[in-house]
């Protein structure tokens, strides 16, 4: 059976007296790829943000309940809530990373995309900056970037919002972790690109065996690349299942009415009309 | 022919490039042709820079095109100026995407509806009240709505005070640039049937500007895809749909991600970027042409 690699329990998360996640618990085991789906404002990115503890380093968060509990690769589970930054920083980047919607503010606009790619394999595993360098060439080819050694050398301004993306999954991956987080990560691409980027994302899991955990508000996403699914909804998990069984079979009103109001292409095949969306429950917001 | 076979809009070889300092030039649209007939809903889809958004603009005259003809109701409105473009305004009216920035934040809704209305002298003191109230009612917000401000509506509800606002006037033409993008899968549904409703209630055309295949699937009546600037393919939904005949619209098509997980589909491992549409002082894009392959269907001849 496949290994836990992640247990979340109770998790609550506080913005002042403003509650952005309740009561939210999952679990995450080798390989698999959990997407977290919600609407605006579900909790959905809170919770991402969270596992890592960058909730409380980023906005004024506060984990005010619950457990996240990991387990170091060959060892044992930690308790990622209560745990000393020095040692979260042993974590983050290294055994969990994060990609992000922007690529752009996740770089630094004054070093070459190489050199920020190079660093942050250097800072994990102390190897010298040749060694460093060479690191980031290959997970430049592993990410498939065309020309990777001439790309290296580049800034992000001079590289399109999809080769940007490849970088940072370069980054993410460099240290070999055993979950990568990614919140969003083709929302602001063309959609072609959108496409790439997750065939690349799937190849490269295969080819790592990392588990994924998806943050997207898009079901099509969702239905390409999820195992399971989690649907939030206003700070609350609504629903877990299989990604067959969240789509074919969902339980509750909420997970219904989200399908409902879905655009499928091809959902629509004959018809020389347009059509309304078949909303379940009320028309007017 | 009568006017009720003329096309609402009529667009023939529309071109605008944006210069750079360094000399060159974004050829944004490129001899773009196409029509938009009475009632129906217009599709134009295509990615980033394709020129779908410089089009839109064109179209309702916020650009001035470079080459071309724009035809509006069948007067030629490519050239006029502000004052006499004013009496053709009302014909047409634009939502873009994003709400909170068309709408003034120190402003009573309600004020922000009755706008066009007072600068198009259609309205008294007297009867702009009621008038707005019932513009409110149609988009299916309530008149108590009129007294509030854009921060205390959701992003659904303040697109809806836009529609209310580009009604107003009583528009043959609505284009909407990415209108429901932004919008959260349940509120766009909404939004879009609301737009549908109101197509059936008014005789409304649309121009509808998205980057979304699955959304033009729901709304549009017929589809122009767009290319660097250019038109590639140009058919009813049914033509686009179910025998999309140029390589980008099969690509577009193939990248969308269904939401129905027995559809999954392994695709191959690609990494084209999208080309640049910009070109040195003395170079210009292939114009590319357009054939019909059957009634209605209009596709780019590729170079095999």
């Amino acid at each position: 059976m496949a290994e836990l690699l992640l247990q979340v329990e109770g998790l609550t998360v506080n913005f002042g007296d403003f509650t952005a996640v309740e009561d939210v618990s999952f679990e995450l085991v080798e390989g698999e790829t959990l997407a977290i789906v919600g609407e605006s404002g579900s909790g959905k990115s809170v919770t991402a943000l969270s596992i890592m503890r960058l909730v409380e380093l980023s906005s004024r968060g506060r984990i005010t309940a619950g457990s996240i509990r990991f387990r170091i690769p060959g060892g044992e589970m930690v308790e990622l809530a209560g745990l000393a930054e020095a040692e979260l920083r042993e974590i983050r980047g290294n055994h969990i990373s994060m990609i992000f919607q922007e690529p752009l503010t996740s770089l630094n606009p004054v070093y070459t995309v190489g050199n920020q790619v190079a660093e942050a394999f250097r800072r994990h595993r102390g190897v010298s900056r040749s060694q460093a360098r060479l690191h980031a060439l290959e997970m430049f080819e592993r990410v498939r970037i065309p020309n990777a050694a001439t790309r290296l050398a580049e800034y992000p301004h001079q590289m399109s919002g999809g080769m940007r993306q490849r970088v940072m999954i370069a980054m993410a991956l460099s240290c070999d972790p055993t979950i990568l987080i990614a919140d969003e990560p083709t929302t602001a691409l063309d959609v072609t690109i959108q496409a790439q980027i997750l065939s690349l994302m799937r190849e490269l899991q295969r080819e790592t065996g990392a588990a994924v955990i998806m943050i997207t508000h898009d079901m099509g996403v969702v239905a390409e690349v999820a195992d399971r699914v989690v649907v939030m909804n206003q700070a609350h998990i609504v629903e877990t299942g299989s990604v067959a069984d969240v789509f074919h079979r969902p339980q509750e009103d909420y997970t219904k009415a989200l399908l409902a109001a879905v655009p499928r292409l091809g959902s629509m095949a004959g018809s020389d009309q347009p059509q309304r969306f078949p909303l379940v429950g009320t028309d007017t917001p | 022919m009568s006017s009720l076979e003329t096309p609402l809009v009529e667009v023939r070889g529309l071109t605008k490039r944006f210069p750079l300092r360094d000399g060159r030039k974004v050829h944004a649209v490129e001899e773009v042709s196409l029509d938009v007939r009475r009632g129906e809903t217009l599709a134009v889809v295509g990615e980033s820079g394709c020129g779908k958004s410089t089009l839109a603009n064109l179209i309702i005259r916020l650009l001035d095109p470079d080459a071309g003809l724009i035809c509006l109701d069948g007067a030629d409105i490519t050239h006029l100026g502000p004052r006499a473009m004013r009496a053709h305004r009302r014909k047409m009216q634009i939502i873009f995407q994003d709400p909170f920035a068309s709408l003034d934040p120190r402003r009573p809704v309600g004020q922000a509806v009755a706008e066009p209305l007072i600068v198009h002298g259609l309205a008294n003191k007297s009867d702009q009240q009621d008038m707005v109230a019932g513009l409110f009612e149609r988009v299916s917000l309530t008149p108590t709505h009129m007294d509030q401000f854009p921060h205390q509506f959701s992003g659904g509800q303040r697109q809806r005070i836009c529609i209310a606002r580009a009604l107003a006037l009583k528009p043959e033409l609505v284009i909407a640039d990415e209108a429901v993008s932004a919008l959260d899968v349940s509120i766009q549904a909404q939004v879009i049937n609301l737009m549908m409703d109101l197509q059936a209630e008014l005789g409304l055309s649309y121009l509808f500007i998205t980057h979304d295949l699955a959304v033009v699937e729901r709304i549009a009546h017929r589809v122009a895809v767009m290319y660097l600037g250019q038109i590639v393919e140009l058919g009813t939904r049914r033509h686009i749909f179910e025998n999309p005949s140029h390589s980008y619209t099969r690509r577009l098509l193939d990248a969308v991600p269904v939401a129905d997980p027995a559809r999954r589909r392994e695709r191959p491992l690609l990494t084209d970027e999208i080309p640049s549409p910009i070109w040195a002082p003395d170079e210009s894009p292939d114009i590319v042409q357009l054939t019909e392959i059957e009634p209605g269907h209009l596709v780019a001849k590729e170079s095999p």
